[in-house]
This record gives structure tokens, sequence and C-alpha cells, in this order.
């Protein structure tokens, strides 16, 4: 029995190097880097360390009409990689045979640091949050049992499932891991607000810029909190509840009435190309969200305290917060190559 | 890297076998645990408009599934043995995927007391992101819009329900306070069954229905308060069964 446990502790220090070796390999392209002064991601590298061709087989799935069930549309017809992973002009996204959903659909990047996933927080892990709009009848309408048989039927993704797994069957977990793999790569960390913070070269600020920073971090950055721009809570931020959806948001997993109407922080990150905004899209223009939140503030018994107060800004300062807004826009997120459709094998 | 994992998992199976070899008496020769869906006295025949409970007749069942998770054998002697991912979707349904029939080969000999389990998924695999085996989502048993595992499902009909379709239905799921409808059992083993390496529970629909009034509490499908009354009355329906002692045996 002392030799055993004697074992058991070498093991586990054996491990416990063999997970920092790992860790060191790990910084090839597209792996997952923690910015400098970010905190620690709240996904489980561990349970599902990502590899290249991991990534590569989720991108393909991304971007796989297939995955839904008359083959019409992929993540990415909602989630388009110019758009900062967004359905631009749609202030709800239409699914499959063109049914309309209820939300606008968010943006994906950082999602390594978020704590649930959907608007109302109901999804508790990266991983499960593709099971919503794959089975979802207003959105890709697919069910489990038969996309895996759809998958498995196909020698191009046995292939790739046999490159990122060592194992050419097509099963619920490696489907979902795979996905995640490459959802957690889309990493937006470089703006120019990011190399303002790193004093790097092409991080200068204009006067209206610094001012609308400063404006920002007084007004704003309790709930948007930097280098996230978001708190992972939730808040009801004033506006009037909707008449077509008379959507209660996070009340409708928590059962609590203090949480009617209380919707996701969403990151404010590139939010020069996630229009149309709020959880149902109903504003089109950034100066709206700012007119919203100095003169467009609906009182009711859940509204964030923060909000209680009214929001001054006037004309030039809403002028200087956008402009700061302006500078959240990260080009290489945009434009990297390995986000981007898949090239042809 | 390979090699390290190789390494480390040798040192694994190492430390297994010394620990296995190095256990005491009571040796595994294993245990069958065998789950029986009944109504009343009789197997339980699905979609058979058969049934009665309460003031509820012509009663069918359409569908009876659930996780029977965390089992652990205590034994006479004080022993306990707690079965590894301990996670069994039992379905009812002769044409699903799954077995009625838990295989326990860990389980040492000895003459057994007690026997716990849990109906229902625990905390740590409701938030471990994707899994396989009887705990795929693909299994039916797992919402997406609210992460999280169905517990047991029971739906049914009746011709005096005023419900669509005189239909029933009870998803119980839920792993948080306040609404965590996770139950636990622990059912003393009849000293007559006590040793023979096999254990026949009965998980009798009766039972929770009789506890359930069905007509007004037709339809529970998210974790709130009637979710953890249905959990309760889910709870009631499992007993172990003894079977009848022949003369001249």
């Amino acid at each position: 029995m002392p030799a055993a446990k004697q074992l058991l502790r070498w093991a586990l220090l054996l491990s416990a190097w063999a997970g920092v070796c790992a860790y060191n390999l790990a910084s090839e392209s597209g792996a997952f880097v923690q910015p400098l002064g970010w905190p620690a991601p709240v996904y489980r590298f561990q349970d599902n360390p990502g590899t290249a061709a991991g990534r590569e087989l989720g991108r393909r799935l991304f971007y796989e009409p297939a995955l839904s069930r008359d083959s019409s549309i992929s993540c990415a017809s909602c989630h388009s990689p110019a758009m900062a992973f967004t359905h631009a002009d749609h202030r709800v996204s239409h699914g499959m045979a063109g049914r309309l959903g209820t939300r606008n659909a968010p943006g994906l990047f950082n999602l390594a640091w978020a704590t649930s996933f959907q608007w109302d927080g109901g999804v508790n892990h990266l991983e499960m949050q593709p099971l919503n709009p794959l089975t979802h009848p207003a959105e890709m309408d697919m069910a489990l049992p038969p996309l895996l048989v759809r998958l498995n039927a196909s020698g191009a993704y046995r292939g790739r499932f046999y490159r990122a797994f060592a194992d050419s069957v097509v099963t619920t977990p490696r489907l979902l891991k795979a996905l995640a793999q490459f959802t957690v790569s889309l990493e937006s960390a470089n703006s120019r607000y990011d190399k303002y913070v790193r004093h790097e070269p092409g991080g200068e600020f204009s006067d209206l810029e610094l001012n609308g920073l400063r404006l920002f971090r007084a007004n704003c950055a309790s709930c948007h909190r930097e280098p996230l721009f978001t708190n992972n809570g939730f808040a009801n931020n004033g506006l009037l509840p909707d008449s077509i959806y008379n959507d209660q948001g996070r009340a409708t997993i928590t059962g609590r009435a203090a949480d009617c109407y209380q919707f996701r922080v969403p990151t404010l990150r590139n939010i020069e190309l996630t229009s149309p905004y709020m959880h149902d899209g109903r504003f089109q223009r950034l100066r709206d969200v700012l007119r919203h939140y100095t003169t467009g503030i609906h009182t009711g018994p859940t509204l964030a305290a923060e909000l209680r107060k009214p929001l001054v800004l006037n004309g030039d300062e809403q002028k200087d917060v956008l402009a700061f807004l302006l500078t959240l826009t990260d080009r290489d997120f945009l434009t990297n190559s390995a986000y981007q459709y898949p090239p042809s094998e | 890297m390979v090699l390290f994992l190789d390494i480390f998992n040798f040192f694994l199976l190492a430390a297994r076998l010394l620990m296995s070899t190095s256990e005491g008496p009571g040796r595994p020769s294993g245990l069958v645990l065998r789950v029986e869906p009944v109504f009343g006295a009789a197997p339980l025949v699905l979609n058979s408009p058969t049934y009665q409970t309460g003031k509820l007749n012509k009663l069918a069942i359409s569908r009876l599934r659930f996780y029977l998770t965390t089992v652990v054998l205590r034994y006479a002697d004080g022993r306990t043995y707690a079965e590894p991912a301990s996670h069994h979707l039992i379905d009812t349904d002769p044409e699903a995927m799954a077995s009625l029939t838990v295989a326990l080969p860990g389980a040492p000999a000895g003459k057994l007391r007690y026997l716990t389990f849990s109906v229902g998924v625990d905390s740590a695999a409701n938030v471990a992101g994707a899994l396989g085996g009887d705990l795929d989502p693909a299994r039916g048993m797992y919402w997406a819009w609210h992460s999280g595992y169905v517990n047991a499902k029971l739906e049914g009909s009746a011709p005096q329900l005023a419900t669509p379709h005189h239909e029933f239905a009870y998803h119980i799921g839920g792993f948080r306070a306040p609404f965590n409808t996770r139950r636990t059992m622990t059912l003393a083993v009849p000293a007559s069954i006590a040793t023979g390496g096999r254990l026949v529970l009965r998980a009798d629909v009766a039972r929770w229905l009789d506890a359930l009034p069905i007509a007004q509490l037709a339809d529970v499908q998210i974790p709130n308060a009637a979710a953890m009354t249905v959990a309760d009355a889910c709870s009631r329906m499992f007993y172990l069964y003894e079977p009848p002692v022949h003369a001249g045996r």
C-alpha cells in the first residue's frame, strides 16, 4: 500500500509536468494565448486541449451547411467572420426555411472568458452551446442522432475526425469538442485600444478618443468592464419591454421575478461591426444606443442600480464616447485567415 | 509529449494494479443489478391503456426513462463498494439502445445490507461540457436551453385528463438549489437476496403516480417547485424484489 501511494504521488507529479510541457508546446499558430494583463480563462482547456487538426475540424463544422436539417444554413450564416461573427442588418436571424428567431445573434470571440452563454445565460458550457442553434426549430432544426448518421456517412468527415481525435467515429462529444476548439480560438485582443493600453505603436489616441475613454470609464465600465468589456453579468438596461416577444430574459432561466428583463451584458469589443444592437436588435446605430442610455431609460422594478441615476452626456461628450468605441475594432481579428471560410482540401 | 503521456499511463496502470492486489478479503466476484419497470404487480407495458391510478382509468404510459446513478453497496461487515463512473440511462422502451441491467463486476462478494443509489445526474456531470455514453446529449435526456440533464421522464395519457391529447408529461431536471431534483435512496437488502450476487430493483410507476394529483399537475417540464414534488413522488417507486420462496427447497 505505501508503495502504491508513492507511485501515485510520482504519477501526479509527472502528469503535472506533462501538463506544463503541453502548455509550452501549445504555442503553435492558432493555439489559445492569454493576453498580457487579462484574467485567466474560464474554459477548462485541460478537458479539451486544442490541436491544429481539432480546430480545423471545428472550423469545417462551423461553416458546414449539412449541420442544418435541409443543408441550407451553417453556423456562419448568422455568425459572419467579417462582422465579428454577428449577422449584419438582422435584428433577429432567420433559420431554416426563413423561420425567424426572437433574439439578435451575438458576436463570437473571447469565449474562453465567458461564464455562461445565450442572452439569458441558460447555457453553462461552451461545448453545450451549439446544441441550441443545432436543434432549435427556428434555427438549424437538426436532431443529434441523424446529424451523427450524416457525418459518419461522410468519408471526408471521418478522416477529419480521425486526424483530430485518432478515431474516425463521429460522436456527440467529439462533434461538440471540435466546435469548441474552433470557437474558443476566436480571440480578439489587438484593437487600437489594446495597443494603447500596451503602449505599442499604432496605439495612439486622439484627444477626442482620450476624452471618450475617460467618459467611458466614468459612466459605462462598471458593467462593460475592461479588458473584456463585460462583467459576465446580467442587467435590465432600461429597454422598454418589447411588445412582440415579451422576452423576460434571465428570469426564464432562474424563475426569479427580480431577474425579469435582465439580459447578458455584452462585450463592446468590435461594436463598430455588430449592429444592430441589444438582445432584440432594436437599435441600428451606435448613436441610438447612446441616446437610449442618456434620455431613453425606461424605469421598471428591475432596472439596473447603475442606471437609476440619469447618465448625463452632452452632444460633444457622446461623440467622444463614440470615437472611443471605434477604437475597439480589431482588424487583425476580422481578417485572421484561420477564422475564415476553410480553403478546399 | 506522447512519450510523457505514455509514462504517465504506465504509472497509473502500475498504481492501479498494486492497489487492487493489495486489497484484503472480499475480492471482486461481481453483482448484477436488474431494473424491472412494473405497474403494480405486473411488468410495465408501454402504450397499453389498461392502468388505473386514483380516479384515472384506461391510463397509458408512453415513456419512462431515468438516470440511475452513484450506485453504492453496503455490506453486513461494514465494507462499502461504490461503482466508479456510475451513470446509467434506464429506458423502458424495448426499442431503446439502453440496458435494464447494471453490471457491477468490481463488487466484492459478501452479505449485502443496503443498496444506495440516486435518480438523476450529479452536478459535476451537469457542468462538465460534452460527455458521451449514457450521458450523451443525443440520448434525449439533456436540456439545451437551460443546460442540464433531465433526471427522469414519465409520459402518458388518460381519457379523463382535460389536457391537449389527454396527455400528462413529467420531465424533471435541475441540479441547483432550490430546485435540485436529484433524489438519493437507500433500500435495505432483504436477507433472502443478500448473498445471491443479483438484485432486482423494481420501479413501480403506480407508486410514482399514486403520489401525485395528475389532473391538477399534468405537465411539469422545467425546474420549479412542482418539479420538486414530482421528484419526491418518483423516488417512492423503487423497492427491491424478493422472489417467492418455493416449498421443498
